[in-house]
């Protein structure tokens, strides 16, 4: 269980996040969007540990501001926006760089596989920094699946925080990782992403925390967020929300901004 | 240069993982290191090889006591401390690499070399006017422990101010390195412009490095403290592995991203300042070492510091060799051996793996 009370942050003296509450439970995918600036990234960080905070958020009953990195690694695994890579790594050994903390399974097998799960099959002997973008960013996923390879372990689940995880893919790298993230809550873990993509929000998310100018607009279900009214009046432009019979939710933006 | 990577990689059991070449290579570089001994043992301006003093050992006649003497105490001090420096220097340089993320950094960044250049010229060009006595009594060793006490002086000072809040930001610590070597290099020019032609001629010897001056008692004043950071050096080695991800992700990767900068930081500290108090400055070890070995087996630190090590005291050891039979009996600052070799080496290799990767 996730839970975040009264969060609030600010940058030197600009507050960023005014009393954010929200809570998040293994098994579910937890979709934090919103227009730029509205504090998505900061309150991800702030969950993570990254960054100070005033509040209180705990995981799975740790406290974040008082447990210590390797303990928080045990139990979360964070894809930053952008990992910046200095040296040469082979791809290989940035997926195991996930095991930092030695985890007691099998090495080799876990990175093949997670790098099996983000489409990079044998991509191991490959330079990182040879990579695309896109490429490069599912590397990265990859480590961090093999940081919590198991969504539940003996003493409770892992969970994955994902900061605008497919934002540097093309749609079908989209769809693939967030079935990755996806099938990782399925299977009993907690997943936290900050996403832009609404449609994708809407196929993938169970709950949805709509973020404006650091506060939270609306936050629950994600057919209940994802409405006309809630998203125009958080994006500026009209916003229609609409459904096929099939897949469900989608989401249509409209050249006419918001008047009134 | 991509061909030499790829056969390592292909030689390991799974593509990409480069740690059984690095192995391999850990086995090569010591048995290179123990040959570099062999030679520096056997070489020099006497006559006095070790095979022939096995012989004479072996046949009963026991070692003749001049030959004794070169042997123990001037040959293998010399060894060692040629080998405590050259592994110093190379480990530290892999070390600011790994702190700085940047393969061009190297423990002159966080203005050792620069300190502890002040505080040499200042013990040669002061040290009579302070105290006379003393500066007879202790002359060289007094170069040394200056030299030593300035470069961790400017070392801290330089921690100090790259820290605040219990946070060290390396990107502070790279500008204010700049400055600091700036001042240092002033006050060392003031004092160079002070100096009398003898303390001038001490001063550009002491910069050029040198062995020459290794004894057992230089070596237990310094020897322990490059010793404890070749011993703790290594323990960093994951943390800088993760740190390569940026700090964020070494945090989220669960390491304590300021105990590792600080430890870091004093192990460099230990090294380097006890090296180049002893020997003076000698360049491009801590620079070309880990570099070279990097593009053999990768970055991987957990590989890179301890095969950094071998492989810099194997080659200080062997430019020492050099030094003293390029104008025997006569001996060249090491230092300028370093560079003639490094120099052109490493702007060979700069060029020869350009289309490659960035370094």
């Amino acid at each position: 269980m996730l839970s975040v009370e009264n969060l609030s942050l600010s940058y030197g003296k600009r507050p960023v996040l005014h009393g954010i509450n929200l809570h998040a439970r293994p098994g579910t995918v937890t979709a934090i969007v919103g227009p730029n600036g509205s504090g998505k990234s900061t309150a991800l960080k702030a969950m993570t540990g990254e960054l100070p905070y005033h509040g209180r958020i705990t995981l799975e009953g740790h406290d974040i501001s008082r447990t210590s990195p390797p303990a928080l690694a045990a139990i979360r695994a964070v894809l930053s926006q952008f990992t910046p890579l200095s040296f040469p790594f082979t791809v290989l050994e940035v997926v195991r760089l996930g095991q930092t903390q030695g985890a007691a399974f099998n090495c080799d097998r876990t990175a093949a596989q997670a790098l099996q799960q983000v489409g990079l099959d044998g991509y191991q002997g490959r330079y990182f920094q040879e990579l695309s973008g896109g490429e490069q960013q599912r590397v990265q996923l990859a480590r961090v699946l093999c940081q919590v390879w198991q969504p539940v372990a003996k003493d409770g689940p892992r969970w994955l925080f994902l900061d605008e995880p497919v934002s540097s893919l093309d749609i079908g790298h989209q769809l693939q990782i967030m079935q990755v993230a996806r099938d990782f809550a399925d299977a009993g873990g907690g997943v936290v992403a900050v996403m832009h993509d609404l449609n994708l929000t809407a196929m993938f998310a169970d709950r949805v925390a709509l973020f404006c100018e650091g506060r939270i607009m609306g936050f629950g279900a994600t057919s209940d967020v994802l409405s006309d009214t809630t998203l125009s009046d958080a994006y500026g432009y009209v916003i229609s929300v609409g459904t096929v019979p099939k897949d469900g939710v989608f989401v249509l933006p409209q050249m006419a901004r918001l008047t009134g | 240069m991509v061909s030499t990577n790829v056969t390592f990689a292909a030689a390991a059991h799974e593509p990409g993982d480069r740690s059984r070449a690095a192995r391999r290579v850990r086995l090569v570089l010591i048995a290179f290191l123990v040959l570099a001994g062999s030679l520096s043992l056997t070489t020099g301006a006497s006559g006095v090889s070790l095979p022939q003093v096995l012989v004479d050992i072996v046949a009963g006649r026991g070692m003749d006591a001049r030959d004794r003497i070169i042997l123990t105490e001037i040959r293998l001090p010399r060894l060692l401390m040629g080998g405590l420096v050259g592994a110093a220097l190379a480990m530290s340089g892999a070390l600011m690499q790994g702190l700085f993320r940047n393969p061009l950094a190297d423990p002159g960044i966080v203005g050792v070399s620069a300190g502890a250049g002040l505080g040499a010229v200042g013990a040669i060009v002061l040290g009579g006017v302070v105290s006379p006595r003393l500066a007879a009594i202790a002359g060289p060793h007094l170069v040394s422990v200056s030299a030593f006490v300035f470069a961790w002086i400017s070392v801290f000072a330089l921690y100090g101010i790259a820290t605040r809040a219990g946070r060290t930001s390396v990107a502070t610590m790279l500008l204010a390195g700049i400055a600091l070597a700036a001042l240092s290099s002033a006050l060392t020019g003031l004092l160079v412009f002070a100096a009398d032609d003898a303390q001038l001629r001490d001063f550009t010897f002491w910069s050029m490095g040198s062995l020459s001056g290794a004894t057992w008692a230089k070596l237990w004043a310094a020897g322990p403290l490059m010793v404890a950071a070749l011993v703790v050096g290594p323990s960093v080695a994951k943390g800088l592995n993760a740190l390569a991800l940026g700090e964020a992700a070494a945090l989220h990767l669960g390491i304590h991203v300021q105990r590792i900068k600080t430890a870091t930081f004093l192990t460099v500290a230990c090294a380097c300042g006890a090296a180049v108090a002893v020997s003076g400055g000698i360049g491009f070890v801590g620079i070309v070492v880990p570099h070279l070995l990097r593009l053999i087996t990768g970055p991987d630190h957990r590989f890179l510091l301890v095969n950094s090590a071998i492989l810099g005291a194997a080659l200080l050891i062997l430019a020492d060799v050099l030094c003293r039979v390029v104008i025997a009996p006569a001996e060249l600052p090491i230092g300028i051996i370093t560079a003639v070799l490094g120099g052109p080496f490493f702007l060979w290799i700069l060029l020869r793996q350009r289309s490659v990767v960035d370094i």
